[in-house]
């Protein structure tokens, strides 16, 4: 009888400490990239630390503004915070909306949003504790740009989160602050030729320019904020190199209309003709009732199963003396049924918008797989644009000056195929070349080119010792079987 | 043969208009960045079957002389026609095999049921039909063109 009262003590303990449990505070703190700072419709990207007193899986979802709901799992240590990084497309009408649950399976609900809209001006972010001496900066842009500061906490994780800004100025203390994910998007930033002024020691910044494309012109080191802001002036006059749009990539691209609706339309003219002229000629009722059924057979033989189908146009482009590549590719999708493949490697993480993809799941443990599931229906079709950049990329061709004309040269272990130069004006041909082989522009005619990419090349005619050489060349490496087949392009630029 | 050649025209006058339709939209949709064809190729079967009820209606205007056979065959050559295009609409997902089979059902009972109200009018009034024929044929449009709603969501739900 004794053991009664004792027991009832540990039942009221025991509930005591279930209900603290629930009390505890395990909902996610959430961070903006930029300290907020976002422009509308435009992607961005949110920090949300988790905290869970138990170890295990925990799954966030989030919607935002413009683009598709994201979810995502994440492997949790007990007490340990994990930050998770996602992307999102605010807007200034619709808040973020973020729930999941934890490993105890706790749920949690939250809605945030941006605090600070930009828009219009150029956006300098200045990245400063003490070193960058924001308020110089300001006063020297007064009417050039906006400026905004943050701390080294503040910068993305993902290098599509600094589309929103146009120039970074950035201390090397705030550098050395740094994570590893922070470094990586910095530096997809600088090779995809992102305006950046430093200000901080020499043994930092070898490194940081050794990560530039467009061969380091849209990324200096100033000595002071002084001349920072100079620099700042400077950069935010030049436009950086653009890349080719969505519809530069489609008019590159030979796929043709999607191969079901040419067979349905095939299929539709042959029948509607046969029915007009079996309806005039016949004598007798039955080939009018035989024609629908058996052009319903057809249609029906011709088209059930048919695997969806995967094209992609890739445009890179790289300088000579450059390390670095950027690229623009574009994904489309047509058929029946579910395509699941691996992305090429250089391409991250991307942000559909919600008209396209209802659903997009990352895997923010594995990220390297890149793995992608698309659905699409017979007569449909999905296009997604991706933009990154190539790190240490060597271009199979080498161009030189030799005795006044361009020299190219196939210094690798592959034939390469025949491409297009423009040099001083005029328009050649390249021929294929072989390992080894060596081409000159010398004495060679120059033509009027009709191929699809030529258009790409008048912007490089009439630059003063600027030649850029088009070639097709696969610079995105798909892994597995599932390489899709179409155009991939390359243009190497040097000046030379 | 007059009939089921009748049945043939006046399918092919409604499905050609709905095609160059779909083939219109068809196109522009190619020209965004994303093609989803299904609500294209769903009103496509929907306006197809409107106006095919619409037209089956004013057939009822016609006062039949002909064989009884010979009138079913031309109402089912009337709606087999689009067939070929239904069986599109199916493969590509646009509409669930079990809501196209209503619809062809449902179109079948409709033109059968217009069938015997026209032989029934024949019967009445052996002198002059055309009047008769003529008010129950734009009362039918009516009310078929008014309520169109209603009983294509019979068939699609």
């Amino acid at each position: 009888m004794t053991g009664r009262p004792f027991l009832k003590i540990l039942l009221v303990l025991l509930a005591l400490s279930l209900d603290a449990g629930a009390d505890e505070p395990e909902q996610p703190r959430a961070k903006f990239a930029w300290g907020g700072y976002f422009r509308n419709r435009a992607q961005t990207e949110i920090g949300l630390t988790l905290v869970s007193e138990e170890g295990g899986k925990a799954t966030v979802r989030l919607v935002s503004g413009y683009s598709a709901p994201i979810a995502t799992e994440v492997m949790m240590s007990p007490g340990i915070p994990r930050l998770v990084s996602m992307p999102v497309t605010p807007s200034v009408e619709q808040p973020i909306r973020i729930s999941g649950f934890l490993p105890n399976r706790r749920i949690f609900e939250a809605e945030t949003a941006a605090s600070y809209p930009i828009s219009g001006r150029a956006v300098a972010v200045a990245v400063s504790t003490e070193d960058v001496g924001a308020n110089n900066v300001l006063e020297a842009l007064a009417g050039t740009a906006a400026v905004i500061t943050a701390n080294s906490a503040d910068l993305p994780r993902m290098a599509q989160s600094y589309q929103i800004i146009d120039i970074v100025l950035l201390g090397g203390r705030e550098f050395a602050e740094l994570d590893r994910a922070q470094v990586d998007a910095l530096s997809d930033y600088l090779r995809d030729c992102g305006r950046l002024v430093f200000l901080g020691e020499e043994e930092i910044w070898e490194s940081l320019r050794a990560e530039a494309g467009c061969a380091g012109a849209f990324a200096l080191r100033a000595e002071h904020s002084g001349q920072a802001a100079e620099l700042i002036g400077e950069l935010l006059d030049h436009a950086q190199p653009p890349l080719p749009g969505l519809q530069d990539l489609r008019d590159l691209s030979s796929a043709p209309l999607p191969v079901a609706l040419r067979t349905a339309a095939v299929l539709l003219f042959c029948y509607f003709t046969a029915l007009t002229v079996a309806g005039l000629t016949s004598s007798r009722p039955w080939p009018l009732f035989l024609l629908p059924v058996a052009f319903s057979a057809l249609a029906a033989a011709l088209l059930i199963g048919k695997p969806p189908e995967v094209r992609l146009t890739g445009w890179t482009e790289t300088s000579v003396g450059d390390e670095n590549a950027r690229f623009v590719a574009l994904l489309r999708v047509s058929g029946v049924g579910i395509w699941r493949g691996k992305l090429p490697a250089p391409i991250k993480f991307w942000l559909p918008t919600m008209e396209t993809y209802p659903y997009i799941q990352l895997d923010i443990d594995h990220p390297e797989p890149h793995r992608l599931a698309l659905k699409t229906d017979l007569f449909s079709y999905d296009e997604l644009l991706f933009r990154g950049t190539i790190r240490r990329f060597h271009p199979p061709l080498t161009l030189e000056l030799d005795h006044d004309a361009v020299a190219i040269a196939n210094p690798g272990g592959t034939t390469q195929p025949a491409g297009l130069l423009a040099w001083n004006g005029k328009m050649f041909v390249l021929p294929s070349l072989r390992p080894g082989e060596r081409w000159s522009a010398e004495n060679q005619a120059p033509v009027a080119p009709d191929s699809p990419g030529a258009y790409k090349l008048r912007p490089y005619l009439h630059q003063e010792r600027m030649a850029a050489l088009l070639i097709p060349h696969a610079s995105l490496q798909w892994r597995g079987a599932e390489a899709p087949g179409d155009a991939e392009w390359l243009l190497i630029k040097a000046h030379l | 043969m007059i009939s089921i050649r009748f049945g043939l025209l006046m399918a092919l006058l409604c499905c050609g208009p709905v095609l160059v339709w779909t083939a219109g939209q068809l196109m522009s949709d190619l020209t965004g960045a994303s093609a989803n064809t299904d609500e294209t190729l769903r009103i496509a079967v929907e306006s197809l079957w409107l106006v095919q009820a619409c037209a089956a209606a004013l057939m009822v205007t016609i006062p039949r002389k002909n064989d009884s056979i010979e009138d079913a065959l031309g109402m089912l050559a009337f709606w087999l026609v689009p067939l070929p295009l239904l069986t599109l609409v199916w493969v590509g997902g646009a509409a669930d095999g079990w809501i196209l089979a209503r619809g062809l059902v449902a179109a079948l009972a409709f033109s059968s049921a217009l069938l015997a109200i026209n032989r029934r009018l024949g019967w009445i009034s052996h002198s002059s039909t055309w009047p008769w024929h003529g008010v129950l044929s734009l009362t039918l449009v009516y009310f078929v063109w008014r309520f169109d709603k209603i009983w294509l969501s019979w068939i699609t739900h």
